[in-house]
């Protein structure tokens, strides 16, 4: 008897000692999920993977050769420029705005005041010659800096389905970063509004320096993603415009749509972007053909001096994307969809000078 | 031995419980906050505004002031120290109401102008920057109040803003201000934790905008701000006359480089004054947000789930004619006497749900000011609000010809007894008495109501109702467009006011479609005085 009553402590003993480590676990497993849930700060919201915004602005001196080697004003360089993106802009302002005559990058750097240009060759800076140098009187301002093209891209693969990203300072980038096989995740900046004509830039600026017919984001199969507030500056230099600002690339329709919201190219944050100036960008957002679109949701977009149009759906997907509160200014068409498919807009609708 | 056991046996069960309950509790609280988290979730990612000085202390005292007497001795013993001199600080008449009954109103704004003892403070009144010692006989009642007191942080967010208002500035607790703050020439995000405080407990919560300032004058300015976004936030107004602000927000985009010849197309997303966790009795604001009438300039804002209540005029005044596309997507007004005002044209639209509730009147449109609405609900469900109750109302004024328009895709209006029987004077017009739509402009009103139901209520059962559309030439002439398609409650009654005028240039067009409760179902041409007959069917007319 009193055999069963120590093996009935015992079996009580060992009870409590399972309710008791079962609850332990429970209660920092449970602790463990809600730190993690939904958009909390588990993934950095500093930049990671070597992204830098280093970036400045300089004026070249008038007179340079057209061999592509240019002298600027003020010792600013070093051999750590070398490989750096380069923006030219031309010496003739028009309303204080100048256009881009030369995007690539510096390929080598001769002494504290004189690089010689390049051009991008996949990953290689390639010397090219620069003709228009020399010809007009005045000085041309230029913006260099740290290409972040392969950085930002490592930050999209590294970002996790409940993760977040926000940038918050400028980036420049001379190929496409691309969203592949993505099922959620956060990919913001600070507004959708900024510039990047004198410093300190201000906003979450991407800036293209690579060629034209590429897009700056492509979204290729990927759903359940909140990319925000990002102002996109393109390029008014017809060889390096941008085909569009994202690209929507879709094999297969994704469960959970993408939400965009607050993206533009506001005018007057760039040299090269004046309200009512020259082309930066063929298309604002561009989805390309097939039938596997969508309904992909987009809101607060605000596009101006667009080459083709602000919306360009060539995917005949039902439903198809959704359009809330959107500024198409300066643009040869607002939407431009031939495929079939269907467009829904919602909120205010802004179109001015479409031509 | 057995004795130890029993006592393991105890103590492992007693901490199986104490972890449970607390991981049921992280939980339960967890869902709870999910369940608030709305479409618009709050996240924080900027920086702190206390980094640049402002000092998140607002507390709530309970305590006495004698008739007479500027000094407040607080219930509990030791509530001040000589650092609380120079805040803020706002009285709430409490009688012997509960301790969460706080909605008497707001009886002195001001400044603590002396700590005479840790229980016991002189309250005084702001001269510019100098926190002076009241002398007026206040109050008239020996009773119990409660004060909100707390560190001016005026120039504090006002440094915020100019320091980092090109960023992320997260608001992490409550503030109290005495001068409007000012966005200017801003593009970046001010965000708090959400739409909704509680300034009920000593320690408020929330991301809370306390007004101690001087009435006339608004708590947030906008100007020549472009893609701004302000979000989150719970805006607290003063019901003190004397105290109370033009506006929680007002904005104007100004012709001044570099953003001159651009729209603003700023955002503003959860955005509430909801009353229901602050002291005090409204209204808190003469207006919820205010469109300053810059002519060559374009508001083309967005605002999602603006939540506005208790207001002494108006929910939005929209006065500026180049307001040309501003989307307001999940707007809720209520106690207010005009949800909508917009005399000098512009456009906007309505998406989602917009809910009036207790709103005198709805829409109060000229100079063809056009409203589109996803989906309008209008509630009255109190007799008190306002006096009148009106659907909408296209004023005559002296900025152009041209009414309004007011299109609404889906959508129901509740009568309520407050429809004037009587003449009643709104923002300087006579409405009609017994009219739902009332207008005083002789040029071009549209009103098209699709899947539309207009509704009795327990204050006025719709058989009772002597209400209709005041669609009259004024004097001589009008030119209307109604339509009412697949609509409800229209009687023969709310219909007969409609009438072309005899001016050769004056010409209506009624269509209505209706199915219940009686069956109207025509569309007639209106001209040279021929009133619009209800009762008139035709087999084919549409």
């Amino acid at each position: 008897m009193k055999k069963d009553h120590v093996m009935r402590y015992r079996r009580l003993f060992l009870l409590a000692l399972i309710i008791m480590v079962q609850a332990v676990v429970q209660f920092g497993l449970g602790r463990s999920i809600l730190s993690n849930r939904g958009l909390a700060d588990a993934f950095p919201t500093h930049p990671r993977h070597g992204l830098t915004s280093d970036i400045r602005t300089a004026y070249i001196i008038p007179g340079g050769s057209s061999s592509g080697s240019v002298s600027i004003f003020g010792a600013l360089l070093s051999a750590r420029d070398v490989n750096k993106d380069i923006l030219v802009y031309d010496a003739a302002p028009f309303g204080g705005y100048r256009r881009n005559v030369f995007s690539g990058c510096i390929q080598s750097v001769s002494n504290a005041k004189t690089v010689g240009l390049g051009t991008w060759s996949g990953g290689a800076c390639v010397a090219t010659g620069f003709s228009g140098l020399g010809v007009r009187g005045s000085a041309w301002p230029i913006i260099y800096g740290m290409d972040d093209t392969a950085a930002l891209q490592s930050e999209v693969d590294a970002l996790g389905a409940n993760q977040r990203l926000i940038l918050r300072e400028t980036h420049l980038i001379h190929d496409t970063v691309v969203f592949k096989n993505k099922t959620g995740g956060e990919f913001g900046g600070v507004t959708a509004n900024g510039q990047v004509r004198s410093l300190p830039f201000t906003g979450s600026n991407l800036v293209w320096v690579g060629p034209a017919r590429k897009p700056m984001f492509k979204f290729e199969n990927s759903g359940g993603m909140y990319i925000h507030d990002l102002h996109f500056v393109g390029n008014s230099n017809p060889g390096n415009r941008p085909s569009a600002f994202i690209d929507i690339a879709q094999t297969i329709r994704v469960p959970i749509p993408n939400r965009f919201a607050g993206i533009s190219n506001m005018a007057g944050g760039a040299w090269d972007n004046p309200p009512g100036g020259w082309d930066n960008v063929d298309n604002g957002i561009y989805i390309e053909p097939g039938f596997a679109g969508s309904p992909h949701e987009f809101i607060n977009m605000r596009f101006y001096n667009v080459g083709t149009a602000c919306f360009n759906d060539q995917n005949s997907a039902k439903p198809g994307p959704e359009f809330s509160d959107i500024t198409c200014q300066h643009a040869r068409v607002v939407l431009y969809c031939v495929n079939g498919g269907s467009v829904s807009f919602s909120g205010a609708t802004e179109t001015l000078t479409v031509v | 031995m057995n004795k130890v056991r029993i006592a393991l046996l105890v103590a492992g069960l007693c901490i199986s419980a104490v972890f449970g309950f607390y991981n049921f509790f992280l939980l339960l609280n967890s869902t709870a906050a999910e369940a608030q988290a709305s479409e618009y979730p709050a996240t924080l990612d900027g920086t702190d505004v206390s980094a640049f000085g402002v000092r998140y202390d607002v507390k709530l005292a309970a305590g006495m002031i004698s008739a007479g007497s500027n000094k407040f001795r607080a219930t509990s013993a030791t509530v001040f120290s000589s650092a609380d001199v120079g805040k803020d600080i706002i009285v709430y008449y409490r009688g012997n109401g509960p301790m969460k009954r706080m909605t008497r109103g707001n009886v002195w704004t001001g400044c603590i102008g002396h700590v005479d003892t840790p229980a016991i403070i002189a309250i005084g009144s702001w001269v510019g920057n100098s926190c002076v010692p009241s002398t007026s006989s206040f109050p008239a009642l020996t009773d119990m109040y409660f004060i909100l007191y707390g560190t001016d942080n005026t120039a504090a967010l006002q440094s915020a803003i100019e320091h980092g208002g090109n960023d992320i500035l997260d608001l992490k607790g409550s503030v109290m201000i005495k001068n409007s703050i000012l966005f200017f020439h801003k593009t970046g995000k001010f965000e708090g934790m959400g739409p909704e405080g509680n300034l009920t407990t000593a320690t408020p919560s929330g991301s809370n905008i306390i007004w101690a300032g001087p009435a006339g004058i608004p708590m947030i300015k906008l100007r020549a701000d472009v893609l701004m976004t302000i979000t989150n936030v719970h805006l607290v107004g003063n019901g003190n006359p004397a105290h109370r602000p033009s506006a929680f927000v007002d904005l104007a985009q100004e012709m001044r480089p570099p953003y001159a010849g651009l729209t603003s197309m700023d955002s503003f997303i959860n955005i509430s004054n909801d009353p229901a966790g602050q002291p005090g009795q409204g209204p808190f604001a003469d207006t919820g947000v205010y469109f300053d009438d810059q002519k060559p300039e374009n508001d083309v804002h967005m605002f999602y789930s603006l939540r506005l209540f208790n207001l002494a005029s108006t929910c939005v005044d929209d006065e500026n004619q180049q307001s040309i596309a501003m989307d307001f997507k999940d707007f809720y007004c209520a106690n207010t006497p005009v949800a909508w005002y917009a005399p000098h044209g512009g456009q906007e639209d309505f998406t989602g749900v917009f809910t009036a509730s207790n709103v005198g009147q709805v829409f109060h449109q000229g100079r063809f000011n056009r409203a589109a609405v996803d989906d309008l609900e209008v509630t009255n469900t109190s007799r008190a609000e306002a006096g009148y109750s009106q659907l909408a109302y296209f004023e005559s004024n002296k900025f152009s010809a041209g009414g309004g328009q007011l299109i609404v895709y889906k959508g129901r209006y509740e009568l309520s007894s407050n429809i004037p029987t009587h003449t009643v004077t709104v923002l300087g017009h006579r409405l009609t008495p017994y009219t739902v739509i009332d207008t005083d402009n002789s040029t071009i009103s549209v009103i098209d109501l699709q899947n539309f139901s207009f509704l009795g209520s327990s204050n006025l059962p719709l058989a009772n109702a002597n209400w209709f559309f005041n669609l009259t030439p004024d004097p001589l002439r009008n030119n209307i467009y109604l339509r009412c398609y697949q609509c409800s409650g229209l009687s023969a009654q709310s219909l007969s006011r409609i009438r072309s005028g005899t001016n050769p240039s004056s010409m209506d067009i009624v269509e209505i479609k209706q199915m219940s409760p009686t069956l109207i179902y025509t569309r007639q041409l209106l001209t040279g005085g021929r009133p619009f007959i209800p009762s008139l069917r035709t087999l084919r007319p549409f």
